[in-house]
């Protein structure tokens, strides 16, 4: 056992170390290199020009993706008190409702069932006899562990809940920006597979 | 101490997760070193976000924190005068504000060139700015310098007006602008010199478009440049009254006076003038039937002399012609239903009165043929020999007679037999057959023409007669 406890802080002390020592190995560089104005692509004013100008447009509709966009940090608060709440602020309702759907019934479940022990649990403290003793403590032990296990199952699923919130938000902005994209980039008049559209 | 370790390797892995999987967590990271003043680490950390980057608008966000990053280690290089690498930075920054920046220092390059007596390495750092960032508020400047270059160095004047015409059109009275007049003020004589040229040498359209082009700029005595244009005019305007075109000329003088009102007596005199060549231009559209031409002509003098004697008198006479050419027409249809009718003595007259009012031949030919069908019906025979008579001068009866004396000549008297002139009803109403015989034992000559009394002609019916004729 404590050969692999010191095995997982080699890697954790790795690990930590790959965080801390990141921005002194990128502080090596070629500066000739590193200065090549042509290492994106640019061959003369011309392509930058267009990189600019391109840059720039893209900067104009990046006002509108912050006042469309999903904030990670509020999607997980949202998850985080009510399940599932975050994905349906992200467009993702089926999502959102089977885990607000699976939480209600777990947590249900396990009020219920921990209810039931607790009846029995009393029922227990007042009896008397050896025989009613055990009966009562018996009946109400397995509720219990019911109502531990399904909480379990919650917990679980909120810890997903709080995974996925943070890929959907994380998803929906990227679908997000191709549409702002796709929006500005198409004119008044398009002709779509249903005919013909105007946008005023 | 098992559950420790566990649960502290769980931490890290977690934050590792979130710290280099979420791309909104390596952006914020990049923009910590950017803080932190590390730029290159970060340009490299956003070389790799916006390479890999799923989230295209955290990319562009990447993008522009580069550009700033750039710009930082550009102007930590100009701190130091290593202008190659700021030059390098900028271009890698690639915004509004590094191109900016970059056209200052080529600007300064350039100054420190043409410092240094090095005038064509400095005019290749204005072409670049010119040419790269033409958007950039020293602009001015760099024509200023361009134009001074091209007029003290190259002596190339077209190249510094050009540049002049785009630094007064973007920027006008800009300080630069101001002083590039004294470049400019220095071959403007010449460009007026050519424009008097050109104008000499009748290219009136490009000397109007040299003139012009110039009288936008406030480069040049507008006195001077006015008189010129109105010499253009001037002299376009003698040449359209060489070509009778007077209308167009009296609009060109005009104009010519607009331009320089100094020229008033000269270009009123000469309007003057015109006044008689618009009569006299008027009279010939008239002699030519254009009334409505001659009249436009005749009006045209009263916008130089109001009710202009011979002008008022010339459009009476046009009235007068217009009014007796619709009564001769009036005149014409009712001696053509007098003709009609039988009354040939009265259509005679009508024609005769429609013709004196309006000398058309048509006219004078209908009372013609009405006179031959008045002979004609008096004594069609003897007007039919008098038509043969007095046919080209009586060339009928002469070529008969000397072909008479030809056979003469083989024959005696008695063997040729002369039938004289024997006229006789023709086919047709007023056609008459005119026939002579001359015989003789061997040959014969049968002459036959037909004659029309209507309208006295003669046609041959044979070829003997035809070539008689000719």
């Amino acid at each position: 056992m404590k050969a692999i406890n010191k095995i997982l802080l080699a890697v954790a002390l790795c690990l930590l170390m790959e965080i801390v020592a990141a921005p002194i190995k990128a502080q090596s560089f070629d500066i000739q290199a590193f200065s090549d104005t042509t290492k994106y692509g640019w061959k003369n004013y011309l392509d930058r020009n267009a990189y600019r100008e391109d840059l720039k447009q893209r900067q104009e509709l990046l006002q509108i993706y912050e006042m469309e966009a999903q904030p990670l940090n509020t999607n997980i608060l949202k998850s985080a008190l009510i399940p599932g709440w975050g994905q349906f602020s992200t467009k993702e309702s089926t999502k959102g409702t089977v885990i607000l759907g699976a939480e209600i019934v777990l947590a249900g479940g396990a009020y219920y069932f921990m209810d039931r022990a607790m009846s029995k649990y009393r029922l227990y403290e007042k009896a008397t006899q050896v025989d009613d003793i055990e009966k009562y403590y018996k009946d109400a032990q397995v509720p219990y562990q019911y109502s531990f296990i399904m909480i379990g199952f919650a917990g679980i699923i909120w810890a997903y809940n709080i995974f996925d919130v943070i890929q959907s938000t994380q998803d929906y902005n990227v679908r997000l920006w191709e549409e702002i994209i796709e929006r500005t980039q198409r004119g008044p008049v398009n002709i779509t597979p249903t005919g013909v559209e105007v946008r005023f | 101490m098992f559950t420790r370790y566990r649960l502290i390797f769980l931490l890290l892995l977690s934050s590792l997760l979130l710290l280099t999987g979420c791309e909104i967590n390596r952006l914020k990271s990049a923009e910590d070193l950017y803080q932190k003043h590390l730029y290159a680490t970060a340009i490299q950390e956003l070389d790799d976000l916006i390479a890999n980057a799923e989230n295209r608008a955290i990319a562009t966000k990447a993008e522009i924190l580069r550009s700033n990053s750039y710009i930082a280690l550009a102007e930590a290089a100009v701190e130091k005068k290593n202008w190659p690498l700021a030059i390098r930075f900028f271009k890698l920054s690639n915004s509004d504000a590094a191109n900016f920046r970059l056209a200052e220092i080529y600007r300064d390059l350039a100054v420190e060139a043409s410092k240094a007596g090095n005038l064509e390495l400095s005019k290749i750092y204005l072409d670049t700015i010119y040419r790269e960032v033409p958007e950039t508020p020293i602009i001015p400047e760099v024509l200023y310098r361009r134009i001074a270059y091209y007029v003290d160095v190259k002596a190339d004047n077209e190249a510094a007006w050009a540049d002049y015409m785009q630094l007064y059109d973007n920027y006008p009275n800009n300080p630069y602008e101001v002083l590039a007049r004294n470049y400019v003020i220095r071959f403007i004589p010449g460009k007026l010199d050519y424009a008097a040229i050109l104008n000499e040498q009748g290219y009136y359209t490009d000397a109007l478009k040299e003139l012009f082009e110039i009288s936008k700029y406030p480069v040049v005595d507008m006195d001077r440049l006015n008189k010129q244009i109105s010499d253009v005019y001037e002299r376009q305007a003698e040449e359209l009254i060489n070509e009778q075109d007077y209308v167009e000329a009296d609009r060109l003088f005009r104009i010519a006076l607009q331009y320089y009102p100094q020229k008033k007596d000269s270009i009123t005199n000469r309007l003057e003038s015109i006044t008689n060549l618009f009569i006299q231009k008027g009279n010939s559209l008239l002699e030519a039937g254009d009334y409505e031409a001659a009249l436009i002509h005749y009006r045209k003098t009263f916008d130089i002399i109001p009710d202009y004697p011979p002008a008022v008198e010339a459009i009476k006479r046009v009235y007068t012609i217009q009014e007796n050419i619709r009564k001769a027409g009036e005149l014409f249809s009712q001696a053509e239903r007098l003709e009609a009718t039988g009354k040939l003595n009265e259509a005679l007259q009508t024609y005769n009165a429609a013709y004196a009012l309006d000398p058309k031949p048509e006219y004078k030919q209908k009372a013609a043929i009405v006179q031959n069908i008045m002979e004609a019906n008096k004594n069609p025979s003897a007007f039919a020999r008098r038509i043969l008579n007095e046919y080209r001068g009586g060339i009928l009866n002469t070529r008969i007679q000397n072909q008479k004396k030809e056979l003469l000549k083989r024959y005696k008297e008695n063997e040729i037999q002369d039938s004289g002139w024997k006229l006789m009803l023709s086919t047709g109403q007023y056609k008459y057959e005119a026939r002579y015989d001359l015989l003789t034992p061997n040959e014969t000559y049968l002459y036959v023409w037909q004659i029309n009394l209507r309208d006295r002609s003669i046609v041959p019916l044979n070829k003997l007669s035809e070539a008689l004729m000719q």
